[in-house]
């Protein structure tokens, strides 16, 4: 059982006004299925860190109230002070780690060896544990999850979903008795997660406590036994199995999250610009290694309309956009701008491609100096002023990107596209780790553009953006 | 070869380092470059070194061309040392490549610190990260016109340095966090109890290996002292 009460955390020497969680009691029960939700910055994380020990013994911060771990005190607080990590803390990281399993959400940064094995068996290494039980552990977790055939692979090699369960085996090597997942969904297409939610339901029936922080809720239906919902570093609601998924479309929209209705199939809109496509792509093929990757793929796209790109993972939904953006050559076929043939270091000129993580498209040390960056444009240019104050970045124009919230960054680089005046602009899962919110509102940035008469071209599989931004889908099998 | 224990790749990828530094003829450093592209194509393949062996002919041929230039100093020497570095990256290769449980549990057999070994295992773990977000902000600075055309990585070096580094630091130091936060919860730390999974033992042909290695870097400075004396 887990036990925090009025539990306070705030990051740094405690010089802020305001704490970043705020008075946090809470009771989950042995076996039980917990969601965690709310906007992006609620708290969703910084609650984790606490559960895992993190906060504040990796992340430094000033923390007060009490946290019970099967009924063994992890730390508490004298009343009205800060806890000590060196006196009220009773368990370090390591230790609350042989209760609490964790699954971070970025694979990439959470993967310390480059083998399947290596990385699911570290954990157990690093406690000692003989060999001969890390070798019946492994047995136990491949009976459970049935990761057979990813031992011994290349992780860089494994698709999101293989690398995701290859994150949840390590996690339960030790054997722990709760499991801790932070957006486990954010890279997964529809199929992944609903394999993702199977193994959730199958950890539960076997007895593991489960804490999920998620945005994306429908595919967790027939797990979690509770919805909290976060706001401004407080619980703001709680909900039960039975109640929570009864919750309106404008219930959860109102609260700034994603629906929990089923997502209706998508139906095109027909909005575009000219009857003449800007962009067309005919009879590409491309492949790699032994795998035919596109055979004979066309396609059409038009100025003002918004295309979703989607497929399984690993199809080359990007592989194709990278085609089309010329950083790729295809092997057979065409991509036709304008009506002409345009080779591919010619189509760069006219595309830009927004990847998924802002942190690799930012150069410069102010937003301003980041929009016009080798533009036409001067910074005090009435154009520039214009879109800074359409995209909300106004107030930040000094500020150094890399300090933006993630939100912020993609429309930074989303302004510096348009200014570029490029007629094509592709974005890569743009919306991945978006509360409903912040999705809705890059919806409303994409629709802006797309009305300026940019040709837009969306990698996504997230069906209920889709549904609102999307004129048209092309799925690639 | 492929699995060759990595005690051996270790010895065999220091002495070449070693050797590489003190060696002075050309001839003698072609050998070990010839030797080192063997070892390694053995044991990951040839595809993973072709960028480096690139490298190598790269600044062979700018050697060349500024044997007779004038007013760059030290530079020709810079590139020689640098040509030579690259001979040890090579070698790094087959160390690099070894499953990240292999090589701490060899590095511990090998009764070295936790610390030094914790990060160098970090250390093979970052490159392929290092390389991917590295190829990542190339990609996005085609988009932004940041250094397109070799004129403009020539005239803009400096502007060109801060828009990669900014970013990979950015990206690297990220990483590097959550890295170690994932690392904390799973137990790793320098004090704390360890037993590797994998059992580390030297095979006779890991034994024949580690010779040959001795062997073949041995003679090429031998062959390296014989031409040196007679010149």
């Amino acid at each position: 059982m887990i036990e925090l009460k009025n539990v306070s955390f705030q990051y740094g020497s405690g010089k802020k006004k305001e704490y970043d969680l705020k008075d946090i009691s809470m009771l989950i029960a042995d076996g039980e299925c917990v969601i965690l939700t709310g906007e992006s910055g609620c708290g969703k994380t910084t609650l984790t860190r606490i559960l895992n020990g993190l906060c504040p013994n990796f992340y430094e911060g000033q923390l007060q109230g009490s946290y019970t771990l099967n009924g063994e005190q992890v730390f508490a607080s004298k009343k009205g002070q800060t806890a000590d990590p060196e006196e009220d803390y009773e368990k370090s990281v390591d230790e609350i780690g042989m209760v609490v399993g964790n699954v971070f959400q970025d694979p990439r940064s959470q993967f310390f060896a480059i083998n399947t094995t290596d990385e699911i068996v570290l954990a157990m290494e690093n406690r000692g544990f003989a060999r001969e039980r890390m070798k019946e552990q492994l047995g136990k977790v491949d009976a459970l999850m049935g990761i057979e055939a990813l031992l011994d692979r290349n992780l860089f090699k494994l698709s999101s979903g293989e690398k995701q369960k290859v994150a949840i085996a390590s996690a339960l090597s030790v054997e722990p008795q709760v499991i801790l997942l932070d957006e486990p969904s954010a890279n997964l297409d529809p199929e992944g997660m609903k394999r993702l939610g199977k193994l959730l339901g199958k950890l539960k029936e076997k007895g593991y406590t489960i804490i999920i922080s998620e945005h994306r809720l429908g595919y967790l239906k027939d797990v979690a036994d509770r919805m909290i919902v976060m706001r401004d570093g407080m619980i703001k609601s709680e909900y039960r199995r039975g109640i929570f998924y009864e919750l309106s479309d404008e219930k959860m929209t109102g609260m700034g999250l994603r629906v929990l209705s089923e997502i209706p199939g998508f139906e095109p809109t027909g909005r575009k610009k000219g009857d003449t496509p800007i962009l067309r792509v005919e009879k590409i093929c491309l492949k790699r290694g032994k795998r035919k990757l596109f055979d004979n793929l066309s396609a059409e796209f038009y100025r003002g309309q918004i295309t979703a790109i989607t497929g399984v993972n690993g199809v080359g939904k990007t592989t194709f956009c990278k085609i089309i953006s010329g950083e790729i050559k295809q092997q057979k076929g065409s991509v036709f701008i304008y009506g002409e043939n345009t080779p591919a270091k010619k189509r760069i000129r006219d595309c830009f491609f927004v990847g998924q993580d802002a942190d690799y498209q930012i150069f410069t040390p102010t937003v301003l100096a980041e929009v016009t960056l080798n533009t036409e444009y001067s910074a005090d240019n009435e154009e520039v002023i214009r879109m800074l104050k359409e995209f909300d970045l106004w107030q930040f124009r000094n500020r150094h990107p890399a300090s933006l919230s993630g939100g912020q960054k993609q429309r930074v680089i989303l302004a510096a596209a348009l200014l570029r005046n490029r007629p094509i602009l592709i974005l890569d899962e743009p919306t991945s780790g978006l509360d409903g919110r912040h999705m809705r509102i890059i919806a409303e940035y994409l629709r802006r553009a797309a009305e300026k008469g940019t040709c837009i071209l969306v990698i996504t599989h997230d069906r209920e953006f889709i549904n609102i931004a999307a004129d048209e889908v092309l799925e690639i099998h | 070869m492929k699995n060759l224990d990595i005690r051996v790749r270790l010895a065999a990828m220091l002495l070449v380092a070693l050797a590489v530094l003190f060696i002075k003829s050309e001839i003698t450093v072609y050998m070990m470059l010839m030797y080192a592209v063997l070892w390694t194509g053995l044991i990951v393949g040839g595809k993973k070194i072709v960028l480096q062996i690139a490298l190598f002919a790269g600044l062979e041929a700018l050697l060349f061309l500024l044997k007779d230039a004038e007013h760059i100093g030290n530079l020709p020497l810079l590139i020689v040392y640098i040509r030579r570095l690259v001979i040890a990256v090579i070698m790094a290769y087959p160390v690099a490549n070894a499953p990240t449980g292999k090589l701490i549990a060899s590095l511990d057999r090998l009764k070295i610190s936790r610390a030094a070994t914790i990060s160098l295992a970090v250390l093979f773990r970052f490159m392929p990260t290092v390389t991917m977000e590295y190829v990542a902000i190339r990609q996005a600075q085609r988009y932004r016109e940041i250094g397109t055309s070799v004129k403009d990585v020539f005239l803009k070096l400096p502007q060109l340095f801060e828009y990669t580094i900014v970013p990979l630091l950015i990206r690297t130091t990220k990483i590097a966090d959550e890295l170690t936060a994932s690392a904390e919860v799973r137990g790793m730390k320098l004090d704390g109890e360890y037993n590797p999974y994998y059992e580390v033992k030297m095979r006779s042909f890991d034994w024949f290996a580690f010779l040959l290695a001795m062997v073949i870097t041995g003679g090429i400075c031998y062959m390296d002292h014989r031409i040196r004396m007679s010149a």
